[in-house]
């Protein structure tokens, strides 16, 4: 409903163009990020997954579109030199900041699916040590994993992204399948909006568990401390129509899937985990890391 | 996702997790209450079998534990926002860049966080930084004549390659008293130029000062900073106890060298350091007058960003020849002439004298270093009430 009115609004199209013009000399500050081996990337695409006119649509034109329009919404304003990181989570509860949100949130999903690639095709990629007893604690299996993982993606009606994350807190269940639809966020900080659920297929206006001793147990969880990180992305899948429809076409988002679950780059997604061995060992001996980092 | 408890006889559900898909066993017959509460019961505990002999036996599931729940929350907070800062911090290394690239671009808290050495001053630099815009031409002094690239809308050019010469030698200058143990005062009185000052003299372990000038602070010090601390130090800049006596009848301490920002606002102050034959060095626009100090440098006082980036280069450069000057301490030399007339208290005495037979030297080279440094340290610590007055606004130093 906001967002109808802001669009039906008589200056919205205008402001833009003027934004466009207010700044027309100022320097573009967002790019393109580049990726590992990109230039096999950009002759070749991705092998095994996406051809060179698939990744092209992919990466290079929909990051660039995107970034571009981060550039125009942005430069001129005192948030023109943010990372998107920061701009997700600061325009995350602004209704007026929607649209940044958006291409900020958009920029970092696609740009954290294709650094999740394994782009070599002589290295074929498989979970590490430290990974496989938290998969099988979270979810019996790789196997399990993979089926959960693939079919989520392919029952989400409408573009989005389903991660992998892992939450450190959650001692018995430490990672954790998330569904975002279209441009939702599963970063901590941009809770409201992580849009996890297709909201028209959700009851809102449904009482089931709201009543008895079962509905307070909520209050269990420690809380978390304000800019506290309780949620860790490792990995996930763009499950955005224009990503796979070059090379698959409309009925073949399921192989798309089960393609990508071939090509993941388990080692990156090691580094993205937090481990024990990591973490400072004590609130005291970890205060001097502070400093140093 | 809500799960179906198995039984439906009124036990407590088993506690799930919402990614385990469980199938439901649909009964085709009608069956009585009890048998089929019965059957019910039987497949909650084959089932129960099943998932215990899958799940990893050390695991326990978790239950409500209403103790647990009335504790405050609060208690874990507080022992966990390190673990959290933490957490963040690493998590910002990780994806912290992701989404775009972002070109490199002037933020401008690094001039202060972060300020350039001497090394990195260029051109681009002190252009960007507005170094070279001057004044009106009518407001020129014409011994700035030497400085002047040009005029450009009817304003003064400083020329860049002066800047930037000038500003070198200033540094060398810094640094070699800040090498041999001098005392270095930044002075910037205007608005803005009290972070720049007081971060280059936490750079250089010198003083600062960013409110007025007390008239008579040098000429007539005796007067003005005599209720001053002052502390004797050795070498390694570690305080000495024990010359409280002998300190309380030694001059008061004056700066070694001055660094002042606005040298239009501070005539009184550099005319004492003249008289006193202290250096000075200072930044001179178009309309200020070169004489007034040894050093100058011509270069645009009005703006915030240029005073940054010189008092952040004089700053990096003190902080070089202390740098210097402390590693030649470690190993025992010392590069300047310590205090003169200053006796080692009873107590060390006696501590010389009893070691006096195995190393009777090098007690002897111990305590004429430690009384020749008194005196040249003792304005370090007396310096420390000039900037008493500022001591207000900043807290810091050390």
């Amino acid at each position: 409903m906001i967002i109808r009115s802001l669009t039906r609004r008589p200056g919205a199209i205008q402001s833009l163009a003027q934004n466009a013009c207010r700044a027309p000399y100022a320097r573009r500050l967002h790019g393109v990020p580049s990726l590992l081996n990109h230039d096999e990337l950009l002759k070749n695409g991705v092998p095994g997954l996406f051809s060179k006119k698939q990744f092209d649509i992919a990466y290079t034109q929909y990051q660039g579109h995107i970034v571009e329009s981060l550039n125009v919404s942005t430069s001129g304003s005192e948030i023109e030199n943010r990372d998107a990181k920061s701009l997700i989570v600061d325009c995350a509860r602004n209704p007026m900041m929607a649209y940044t949100f958006n291409l900020a949130s958009m920029a970092f999903n696609n740009h954290f699916f294709f650094r999740g690639l394994n782009t070599n095709p002589n290295i074929s990629s498989t979970p590490s040590a430290d990974l496989t007893p938290l998969i099988n604690r979270s979810f019996t299996s790789l196997e399990t994993l993979q089926e959960t993982m693939i079919l989520t993606a392919d029952a989400m009606f409408g573009p989005g992204f389903v991660w992998l994350v892992q939450t450190p807190d959650a001692k018995e269940q430490p990672l954790k399948l998330l569904t975002t639809y279209i441009a939702g966020s599963p970063l901590s900080g941009a809770h409201n909006r992580k849009q996890p659920a297709d909201l028209n297929t959700q009851n809102t206006t449904s009482y089931a568990g709201s009543f008895g001793a079962a509905s307070r147990q909520k209050d269990n969880k420690p809380k978390k401390a304000l800019g506290g990180v309780d949620v860790i992305p490792l990995l996930c899948v763009n499950t955005w129509e224009h990503v796979w429809l070059h090379d698959y076409g409309v009925a073949g988002k399921l192989s798309f899937l089960e393609n990508w679950w071939n090509k993941i780059d388990w080692a990156q997604v090691q580094q993205n985990a937090l481990f024990e061995s990591n973490k400072s060992p004590s609130a005291g001996q970890g205060f001097r890391q502070f400093h140093s980092s | 996702m809500i799960i179906r408890s198995v039984a439906r006889a009124g036990r407590r559900a088993l506690v799930q997790t919402s990614s385990q898909p469980w199938r439901r066993f649909l009964a085709t017959q009608t069956d009585t209450i009890e048998t089929t509460a019965e059957n019910s019961f039987k497949q909650f505990h084959s089932l129960e079998a099943q998932f215990n002999a899958t799940a990893p036996p050390q695991e326990a599931v978790p239950s409500f534990d209403p103790a647990a729940a009335s504790a405050p929350a609060s208690a874990h907070v507080t022992d966990s926002v390190a673990e959290q800062y933490h957490r963040f911090k690493q998590s910002q290394a990780l994806i912290g860049k992701l989404g775009s690239y972002i070109t490199p671009h002037y933020q401008p808290h690094t001039l202060l966080s972060n300020p350039p050495s001497p090394a990195d001053v260029t051109l681009e630099l002190l252009l960007a930084s507005e170094a070279h815009q001057g004044h009106a031409t009518s407001l020129w002094n014409p011994a700035n004549a030497r400085y002047i690239h040009g005029i450009r809308q009817g304003v003064h050019i400083i020329s860049l390659e002066a800047t930037a010469a000038h500003l070198r030698r200033a540094a060398k200058v810094v640094q070699e008293v800040s090498r041999r143990g001098g005392l270095v005062l930044f002075v910037g009185t205007r608005d803005g130029q009290d972070r720049a000052v007081a971060r280059a003299s936490e750079l250089a372990k010198g003083y600062h000062l960013f409110e007025r000038w007390i008239p008579g602070s040098i000429t007539n010090g005796q007067q003005i900073l005599s209720k001053c601390r002052t502390k004797v130090v050795n070498g390694k800049d570690e305080e000495i106890p024990g010359f409280e006596e002998q300190l309380m009848e030694r001059p008061v301490l004056r700066p070694d060298l001055v660094v002042c920002m606005n040298p239009l606002e501070n005539y009184v102050l550099l005319h004492e350091c003249a008289l006193n034959n202290i250096p000075t060095i200072g930044v001179i626009d178009t309309n200020a007058d070169p004489t007034w100090v040894t050093y100058p440098i011509p270069a645009n006082d009005d703006s915030l960003r240029c005073i940054q980036v010189i008092a952040g280069v004089l700053g990096r450069a003190g902080e070089a020849g202390q740098k210097q000057r402390l590693e030649l301490a470690e190993t025992g030399r010392v590069t300047y002439r310590p205090a003169d007339n200053l006796v080692l208290p009873e107590a060390l005495q006696e501590k010389t004298v009893a070691a006096a037979e195995p190393g009777a030297e090098m007690d002897l080279d111990e305590s004429l270093e430690d009384a020749d440094e008194l005196a040249d340290k003792l304005d370090m610590a007396n310096n420390r009430e000039m900037s008493n007055h500022a001591a207000r606004a900043i807290k810091k130093i050390d």
